[in-house]
């Protein structure tokens, strides 16, 4: 993999040049939270790389909340450049292109908006007290699945080629030039103290090294029944989950032509697997409470081969009921039914 | 599947609707465009503006510009689907799912077992035995219905059917949960016909649709007379959108019922949570 290093001045100043060409979204600080917004010349200097995660899953890019799926969208839209997902954004968007493109059956809307986006992820540098990828398996940044990545350093960035679309992005090599590998020692010292935070974050956790491994044994656990009771049924842990990949059909066809609009469900609802006969496979909470777990650290990786969950941490940050995942996690590995509460985290 | 979109259904004319019984229709449909399946594989139908569901075809496989779908009257699509007239418009996609393996039933004797609106499939599966008879050992067909009136398909199994097994080795056992005056066949609940079956169990595998209750009592019965788990055939229903293993609204544990089923053995599902919801 090539990687170059680029001032932090000529970055902006490449971002800038590059604006006529693509539509670009990046992350913008409001609040303490980072949030993608379109770039423009009106806010370029204000865009924030580098920090942590934004709160917006990459997922809504490609799989959005509600999208027409037919007739299929077909106007080409600008190609689009995507800046600021952490490695847990990037593993997500992995288990997406295995359920809507890896496939027999292909998604239309996903496979054109993937085929025409580049992804530039950076590495995650401040990670939250809710993040907890080092437990499933991931690193604050990544080895692949990127175009492009960047690494933060105080007078620029790194940037790692991953694929030929990240190529192409920087074609012009005038603003870049190749990384050091003295340089490239630094950064690994400074990834490995990322790293070395999230697992302090996490120690008080006991959970096991192989979650999805340990996962199935425990599935028929009594415990289950006992540790839902935050659980309001809202469906935000789903929503705002960067893996989470479940939709219904809506039909709004007329006499002249089909009509259907893709939109996000979510298992935890009452009426998610209710036939209309009324029976429901689920239909106690903690029943969807436990599948939603399953499917995350059991189905998904049957299915697909990897992990449901990439320790972004939003369904902690984001739970009404304030659901700490990790504790529930605890309490199915330990056999406990301990409260899985929190006080407050810290949101960003 | 060539179409380019996976969700853009295949427009059909309603060509007719047959009144089976007091809740359910036959509905038969001439698809646009070249259309075809397999005996147990299904079909997405959409009624414009009311929605989409899942249902497995009843016609036989081998008929192809016609195919008939049986609906029991149960909630917003299938109430939408009673209410069509000839020269309606509906979609259709697929077909989805695998078929039944009629590979696996080769050289055995074959029992189907289908209570009320589950004959449905089974009588696509019916016909596409009947087509390759000589590669089974023999069908036992057992049938069971709520009451007279609730049977389907009647005329077509009490004067076509039943006159098979003069030249076949097919036979059938029929039954109501309630009869009436002038009910000549069994009376009791459908896993009563399988009480003295004249079949070898251990050469013999069992196919089971019907209502979640009765489907669970089946194999409870079947499992007694000493049937195997994996020569359990059941067709698992459940909630769906897609059809294409996307949507994840239809998983039975990590299965999928759109693409891995809609026909699993007991075996293979047997330890997964609410099966029989």
């Amino acid at each position: 993999m090539n990687t170059y290093f680029i001032e932090k001045k000529r970055w902006f100043d490449f971002l800038e040049g590059n604006l006529d060409n693509y539509s670009i979204i990046a992350p913008f600080s409001y609040n303490d939270a980072l949030i993608y917004e379109p770039l423009s010349l009106m806010n370029l200097d204000r865009a924030v790389f580098g920090i942590v995660r934004p709160v917006q899953p990459l997922k809504s890019f490609f799989f959005p909340f509600k999208e027409r799926v037919v007739p299929e969208i077909l106007e080409q839209e600008k190609q689009t450049v995507i800046i600021g997902a952490a490695n847990c954004d990037l593993s997500a968007l992995r288990i997406l292109d295995s359920v809507f493109l890896n496939q027999e059956y292909k998604d239309p809307n996903y496979r054109a908006r993937r085929q025409n986006t580049t992804v530039v992820s950076i590495d995650c540098a401040n990670p939250l007290s809710v993040c907890f990828c080092d437990a499933v398996g991931l690193k604050p940044y990544p080895d692949d699945g990127f175009d492009l990545n960047l690494s933060i350093m105080e007078n620029g960035f790194f940037v790692d080629v991953g694929s030929k679309k990240g190529e192409n992005l920087i074609s012009n090599k005038d603003l870049f030039r190749p990384a050091k590998d003295i340089e490239i020692e630094e950064r690994n010292k400074i990834r490995s103290r990322v790293r070395s935070t999230i697992v302090s974050y996490n120690e008080s956790f006991h959970l096991p090294r192989n979650i999805s491994e340990e996962f199935p044994e425990n599935f028929a656990s009594k415990i289950w029944e006992k540790i839902w009771q935050r659980c309001v049924q809202c469906g935000g842990c789903t929503s705002i989950c960067p893996s989470c990949v479940c939709f219904f059909l809506e039909d709004t066809s007329n006499r002249e032509r089909f009509i259907k609009n893709k939109i996000y469900d979510s298992c935890l609802l009452p009426g998610y697997a209710r036939m209309a006969s009324g029976l429901s496979p689920r239909p106690l909470l903690w029943e969807r409470y436990r599948n939603r777990f399953a499917c995350k650290y059991s189905y998904i990786v049957s299915n697909y081969g990897r992990i449901g969950c990439t320790g972004c941490g939003r369904c902690i940050a984001g739970c009404p009921g304030k659901i700490d995942k990790r504790k529930v996690l605890r309490n199915i590995f330990l056999q406990k039914d301990e409260d899985v509460g929190y006080e407050s985290v810290k949101y960003l | 599947m060539n179409q380019s979109n996976i969700y853009e259904p295949i427009r059909c004319t309603v060509d007719g609707v047959i009144e089976e019984s007091p809740a359910i229709k036959t509905i038969v449909l001439i698809p646009e465009k070249q259309f075809s399946f397999e005996a147990g594989q299904f079909i997405s139908m959409t009624v414009p503006d009311v929605g989409e569901a899942p249902f497995t075809p009843s016609s036989s496989p081998f008929k192809t510009e016609k195919i008939e779908v049986t609906v029991m009257k149960t909630g917003l699509v299938t109430g939408a689907i009673h209410a069509l007239k000839k020269g309606d418009v509906v979609g259709i996609r697929g077909p989805y799912g695998k078929p039944y393996p009629l590979e696996n039933f080769a050289g055995k004797e074959v029992l189907l077992v289908g209570g009320g609106v589950g004959l449905a499939p089974l009588r696509s599966l019916f016909f596409s035995l009947l087509h390759t008879i000589n590669a089974y050992e023999k069908i036992t067909f057992c049938c069971g219905a709520k009451t007279p009136a609730d049977y389907i398909y009647k005329n077509q199994i009490l004067d076509e059917w039943l006159r098979y097994s003069e030249k076949m080795p097919v036979s059938f056992r029929i039954t109501v949960d309630k009869k009436d005056e002038g009910w000549n066949f069994m009376e009791g609940l459908v896993t009563t016909t399988l009480d003295n079956l004249d079949i070898k169990i251990s050469n013999s595998v069992a196919v089971v649709c019907g209502p979640p209750v009765m489907m669970r009592f089946t194999t409870l019965k079947l499992l007694d007379l000493g049937y195997s788990d994996s020569d359990i055939y059941l067709s698992m229903e459940r909630k769906m959108y897609c059809a294409v293993g996307h949507c994840r609204h239809c998983l039975i544990g990590p299965y999928f019922v759109c693409k891995d089923g809609p026909v699993f053995t007991y075996n293979a599902i047997r330890n997964e949570p609410s099966v029989w919801a």
